[in-house]
């Protein structure tokens, strides 16, 4: 934990330093309010956050990015701190090299988030590290990029110990045309990890010495945006594999259909599994998401959720 | 946000070695000035910062400049990415991100119909498809020329940005 307020402080030191440079902030915030069979009626703030990406330039171009990326989650019940890390960044992008805490190149989420959609997040049950400690190369060559990253395991747990017991994970993507309808990506992950189904720590945490594979791919059609990610991981000599897909459709100007649904493999003759249907709708100030789900996991449940949702971005 | 510069860039500008990410502020003045010229609000997020990315030779020298754009289409936004030349001529452009009914933006017949455009035409540039244009068509037509506006007006008729860029082609 010190560690990451170090780094976190080292950033905002820079952030606001005088030199020549480029700030980028994002604000957003996602609340929600949901009816489930198990827990009944809730609302709350799911999250407030943001980010601050400062990039420094050379005479020969952008030299040193600096990000940082936190939220409060729950009711502001606990803060995360996602990512905050320096990055050396190599000619064209061919090659960057970061350092810190780092987001881990891994399938879908190389460029997109489920966490502020209203579904589940296909990372829960497989209880996939988001974020972790360490360094982290990737790059683009042509149609292909990469990402590899070696890290302490601890994801955003505390640090018990350093180095900690390691984890290296890596996605090797590419992208055919320039306009990037169509993505590809192969990942991998061998190491231990420290990880909650929350993917932070909320007191589940479990050490997990383990091998992981994924195939990503994300495919924008016409007015639709089509994402999948399947793969596996193998703990304590048992493979456990996931399937997950995701499908944006604009039916109308302002009418986005939603449809989500993951298949987990649990146990040798154990299946979880949820389907999520939804809309969203722009609305002035906010984007108005809604949907129901179905969860067949340790219990069977039922879910509707209401969520308004807004993003905020500027430069300076 | 723009995820991967580096690809587009390199299509636009295969000599580029690297590039540099430049950002001007837009003074109140200066924005009304973008907007008549221009005939229409710049959108939000749009309205304090004007952003555009200076392509570099191995030497650090100024070869040309990128600009990504954002403009509403029917279902949403439509993102694109445009080249000049050093005397401001477009000399590409690229759609990034779009759901657009319409498919004749992103056809390549009508893209090219930009190239050569350059800063000095941005004020009388209309849409290339003309009476056959659809939402998407006039969308790309207007984000150009708003480009090209504030390219003029920011960098180029300001003596320290167009100096800096200057200095980087010496």
């Amino acid at each position: 934990m010190r560690t990451a307020r170090w780094w976190v402080s080292a950033l905002l030191f820079c952030a606001a330093s005088p030199a020549s440079a480029s700030l980028f902030v994002a604000l957003e915030g996602d609340a929600r309010g949901e009816y489930t069979d198990s827990d009944g009626a809730d609302a709350e703030i799911n999250s407030i956050g943001g980010s601050l990406r400062k990039v420094f330039a050379d005479r020969r171009g952008d030299r040193v990015i600096l990000y940082a990326q936190g939220e409060w989650v729950e009711d502001f019940s606990e803060g995360l701190l996602h990512q905050a890390y320096g990055e050396w960044k190599g000619p064209m992008g061919r090659w960057n090299l970061a350092a810190g805490r780092v987001l881990l190149p891994w399938g879908l989420r190389t460029a997109w988030s489920p966490d502020r959609m209203p579904y589940g997040s296909p990372y829960e049950w497989t209880r996939t590290l988001e974020s972790d400690n360490g360094a982290l190369v990737r790059g683009t060559l042509g149609i292909w990029d990469y990402g590899l990253a070696l890290t302490q395991g601890y994801g955003m747990e505390d640090i018990e110990e350093f180095p900690g017991p390691g984890n290296l994970t890596g996605r090797l993507g590419m992208t055919p045309d320039v306009e990037g309808n169509f993505t590809l990506g192969l990942s991998f992950a061998a190491g231990t990890a420290y990880t909650s189904e929350h993917g932070h720590g909320m007191g589940d945490a479990m050490e997990e010495e383990r091998t992981a594979l994924a195939l990503d791919c994300t495919w924008n059609a016409g007015r639709g945006t089509y994402r999948f990610e399947g793969g596996a991981r193998e703990t304590d000599g048992q493979w456990h594999g996931t399937l997950f897909g995701a499908a944006d459709y604009a039916l109308l100007p302002k009418l986005t259909l939603q449809a989500a649904g993951q298949v987990y493999e649990h146990g040798p003759s154990h299946l979880y599994s949820r389907v999520y249907g939804g809309v969203s709708v722009p609305l002035p100030w906010f984007t108005l998401r809604g949907g129901y789900e179905y969860e067949d996991a340790e219990i069977e449940d039922h879910r509707v959720v209401v969520q308004l949702y807004r993003l905020f971005s500027f430069v300076r | 946000m723009w995820r991967n510069p580096e690809r587009t860039m390199t299509r636009l500008f295969p000599e580029a070695r690297d590039y540099r990410t430049v950002t001007v502020p837009i003074p109140p003045e200066a924005l009304a000035r973008i907007e008549k010229r221009a005939g229409a609000a710049l959108l939000p997020g749009q309205r304090e910062q004007y952003q555009y990315f200076e392509m570099l030779d191995g030497d650090g020298k100024v070869i040309g400049h990128t600009q990504a754009m954002t403009q509403k289409g029917e279902f949403g936004a439509i993102e694109f990415v445009f080249g000049m030349d050093l005397q401001g001529r477009i000399n590409g452009l690229y759609i990034q991100r779009q759901r657009e009914r319409d498919k004749g933006f992103r056809e390549e017949t009508f893209l090219t119909k930009f190239h050569g455009i350059s800063v000095a035409d941005a004020d009388a540039l209309s849409d290339p498809a003309g009476d056959a244009g659809s939402i998407g068509t006039r969308a790309v037509t207007l984000g150009v020329r708003k480009a090209l506006i504030e390219f003029d007006e920011l960098v180029l008729k300001n003596p320290a940005r167009s100096q800096a860029t200057a200095d980087g082609k010496k």
